[in-house]
């Protein structure tokens, strides 16, 4: 009943100055505390399969793919310097 | 002295008895032919052994040794002959105890006989191939006495009423027999055997004949058996009371095949008590009795074997192919081990470790385990519910334990791919959720794979366990430098896992809640400070988040909700009302996991934090939600929708076995490479069976799938077709 007097006189007043400081009070219903999330690393290169198997670069091979990696990534940087 | 006067008195009786004097003979022989008759008439005691001795003695050295023999045989003859009357004028049961006192005189004459006889048993005898003078003895006794007509006969007849009564339950003298039995048996063993022995199995095939047929009549199963048992029993305690022991393997073999292997069919397959009854019902002791019984005769075992099989894999067949058990596949492997645990208790318990019935059990569950081809997968998921809780608690050992039963069915599995495929998701979402139970169980089962498998097997699985050790490093290393510049900031646990080790799906970027993008931003920034040349990719379809919501009346709760559970709830500080659709265009969340997202969070009871018009449980894109002022509950923490692994439905099985085919593509291309290396030309028959064998352990490879990837190879010019044999190919360096 206080509230309901509280509200009636405020908008016979109309003033948009009083209807913004109430609003801008309102609490946020969620917050977030902690996030688990998961994320997925790959290499950072263009082509991701295997020139000679054509399988997925991370997949079979692993020592065969890591080198030929390593060459990708020097020829990148080399390309990227010139 | 002695000597001195002992010669004069041989060469004195030399000279006075000239050669060829008969008259000395024939005093010399009546002397001992009445000495023979003294001895069989019990007289002995008045007889001079030395006297006699010397007679025969002397009957040799002057060339009587014929005469000497000969009235030996004659003598002793007619004695027998009367000892054989006497024998056979016996009345009743005396009949036995007669021959038995007589072999008893007659083997001390003898004795006796042979004693004084000695010098021509060691000269005369051997010289002139004459048969010794003991086992002359026992010659006429047999022919004389024992094969007289009427004793032989009623002898034989005696022996077998005798052994019939005792069969019959009857306490008979059982000395007394054996001392038949002995005499028989030292009368040479062929008498014993045609005298008696051959009679007596024969007759005894007939009782045991008669007698199991009685039995198979009236008897169960368990009965029947105790009874041969008990039949094989007597027979072997009667040889070794009163029978010659060679008998024994000759009298068990007449029980054994008179009443086993003349019913050994009707037994096992007898309704409500042969052997699939036993197996039902436990009965360790009747089974244990059947497999020793039935171990006896040719091809017993194989019977009981062969039934096992047919009914362990009719059981197994039954159990993983009702449709009922597939819906719950920690129920449906439980019950796999349970029979396995209970056929194995059979073959320790009742069957002797017999490894002809472990191979055959073996091959059962090799059988019926891959007739359901989702076996795999429910195995798979037996492992999670074990490892998130079912295993909690429980020692080191019995962990162990289960594990390795486990591993006793994988083995069966024939398509060991795809367990692994299933083990991985299953996995990933154990270690991401941290629900498992412990670290060294999820190692333990992995090591248990790799000895089995082999290291290519597990290697991505192990990676799993690296990038969580790793993931944990790396948030260690982001708070200790980055701690201090958090300040209200959300907390960040960030899993980096690597592609192509966890079984992912691609995950479409969704629009993160702008509160938490300031903290990604960091973790990315620190991550590739550390790890040049990489690129992250966020995993929304996966992972939770910690929310703290208030609400109408002020109360508070912490909730737990999905990654798109977050984006979506953060939308509501800034909106009353938003539809599905205008959800979607915000959060850029895929419609059906939005759908399944919002269903969670609006139409859950107890779990409703959103608030739904129209309150239907089904989402259309143009209804709204609202903050649910309202919202209660009795709990602080409110965890909403968290999602255990479950079986797959139809569709998702399908996409997982098309997800297998397409991994085994390369690793069939990978062994032809191999094989095609080390051999440079091989043709196409035995590159499929090469291949074969070299995937086996995992799952067997489509022969029709090999030549496709053949064909690939050829294309892609690792091979060639060899110009003149199209069926032989050749490797390109």
């Amino acid at each position: 009943m206080a509230t309901l007097d509280f509200d009636v006189p405020m908008v016979p007043t109309g003033e948009p100055s009083s209807n913004v400081g109430p609003s801008s009070k309102k609490p946020k219903h969620f917050e977030i505390k902690k996030w688990n999330v998961v994320t997925l690393w790959a290499w950072d290169i263009v082509v991701d399969n295997c020139a000679i198997c054509w399988n997925h670069i991370m997949d079979l091979c692993k020592k065969f793919h890591f080198f030929q990696l390593k060459t990708v990534l020097l020829f990148e940087a080399f390309r990227s310097a010139s | 002295m002695s000597t001195q006067k002992k010669r004069p008195y041989h060469i004195e009786a030399f000279k006075h008895r000239a050669v060829g004097d008969p008259k000395y003979a024939e005093k010399t022989w009546k002397v001992l032919e009445h000495a023979i008759h003294e001895i069989y008439n019990h007289n002995a005691s008045g007889l001079s052994f030395e006297e006699l001795y010397r007679n025969a003695y002397n009957m040799v050295l002057q060339k009587f040794g014929e005469k000497l023999y000969t009235g030996l045989v004659t003598t002793m003859t007619s004695h027998l002959k009367e000892i054989s009357q006497s024998i056979e004028s016996a009345q009743g049961e005396i009949f036995l105890e007669e021959i038995n006192r007589k072999w008893v005189d007659h083997n001390k004459a003898l004795q006796m006989i042979r004693d004084i006889l000695m010098y021509m048993d060691r000269t005369f005898i051997p010289s002139n191939h004459k048969t010794p003078v003991h086992e002359l003895g026992l010659n006429l006794w047999r022919d004389v006495v024992i094969h007289s007509s009427k004793t032989q006969a009623r002898l034989l007849d005696t022996l077998l009423e005798l052994v019939l009564r005792e069969r019959n339950g009857e306490v008979i003298n059982r000395g007394l027999m054996r001392n038949i039995i002995k005499m028989l048996m030292d009368l040479g063993l062929p008498v014993y055997q045609q005298d008696f022995e051959k009679h007596f199995l024969d007759v005894s095939a007939n009782f045991y004949c008669r007698e199991s047929q009685k039995f198979i009549e009236s008897c169960d199963c368990g009965d029947y058996l105790k009874k041969a048992e008990r039949r094989l029993n007597e027979e072997m305690e009667r040889v070794s009371h009163y029978l010659d022991p060679r008998s024994e393997s000759k009298i068990t073999n007449v029980v054994e095949k008179e009443m086993i292997e003349s019913h050994m069919h009707t037994l096992v397959h007898m309704e409500n008590s042969g052997l699939v009854s036993m197996l039902v019902d436990d009965k360790y002791e009747d089974l244990q009795r059947m497999h020793n019984l039935f171990r006896r005769v040719p091809d017993g075992l194989t019977i009981v074997k062969d039934v096992m099989t047919s009914f362990v894999r009719d059981t197994g067949k039954q159990l993983v192919m009702d449709p009922e058990r597939l819906r719950d596949p920690v129920d449906f492997v439980q019950r796999l081990l349970d029979l396995k645990d209970k056929y194995d208790r059979v073959i320790t318990m009742s069957f002797n470790n017999d490894k002809t019935f472990q191979n055959a059990l073996n091959s059962s569950f090799e059988y019926f385990i891959n007739l359901n081809a989702r076996s795999p997968e429910f195995i798979s998921l037996f492992v999670d519910d074990k490892l998130r809780r079912g295993l909690k608690g429980v020692g080191e050992e019995d962990v162990e334990i289960l594990l390795d039963k486990v591993m006793m069915l994988f083995r069966y599995l024939q398509e060991k791919d795809v367990f692994e495929k299933y083990y991985k998701q299953h996995l990933a979402k154990r270690l991401l959720s941290g629900k498992t139970i412990s670290d060294d169980a999820e190692r333990s089962l992995i090591v248990k794979l790799k000895t089995e498998c082999g290291y290519q097997f597990t290697s991505k699985l192990e990676g799993m366990f690296t990038d969580m050790k790793t993931s944990h490093d790396t948030m260690q290393g982001f708070y200790a430098i980055l701690g201090t510049e958090m300040g209200d900031s959300p907390s960040l646990s960030v899993q980096v896992l690597t592609t192509g080790s966890w079984p992912t799906q691609p995950s479409p970027p969704c629009n993160l809640p702008a509160e938490i993008l300031g903290v990604c931003d960091k973790f990315r920034t620190y991550y590739l400070g550390t790890h040049n040349g990489r690129r992250l990719s966020w995993q929304t379809n996966m992972g939770t988040a910690d929310l703290k919501a208030t609400f109408g009346k002020g109360q508070k709760h912490e909730l737990n909700v999905s990654t798109y559970q977050m984006c979506v709830l953060m939308l509501f500080n800034s909106a009353e009302r938003l539809t599905c659709k205008e959800i979607e265009q915000a959060t850029a969340i895929p419609m059906s996991d939005l759908r399944r997202c919002l269903q969670s969070l609006a139409c859950v009871k107890g779990k409703n934090v959103l608030r739904k018009e129209p309150m239907s449980k089904d989402i259309a894109e143009d209804d709204a939600f609202f903050f649910n002022d309202k919202f209660t509950s009795k709990f602080f923490k409110v965890k909403i929708g968290t999602v255990v692994a479950q079986r797959e439905s139809e569709p998702e099985n399908l996409e997982t076995r098309q997800r297998v085919e397409e991994d085994r593509k390369p690793q069939i291309e990978a062994a032809i490479v191999r094989i095609m290396k080390s051999r440079r030309t091989l043709d196409h028959n035995n590159i499929v069976a090469e291949v074969t064998k070299q995937l086996q352990s995992r799952f067997l490879p489509n022969p029709v799938v090999i030549k496709k990837r053949i064909e690939s190879l050829i294309e892609r010019e690792f091979l060639e077709r060899d110009k003149v044999d199209r069926k032989l190919y050749r490797y390109l360096a």
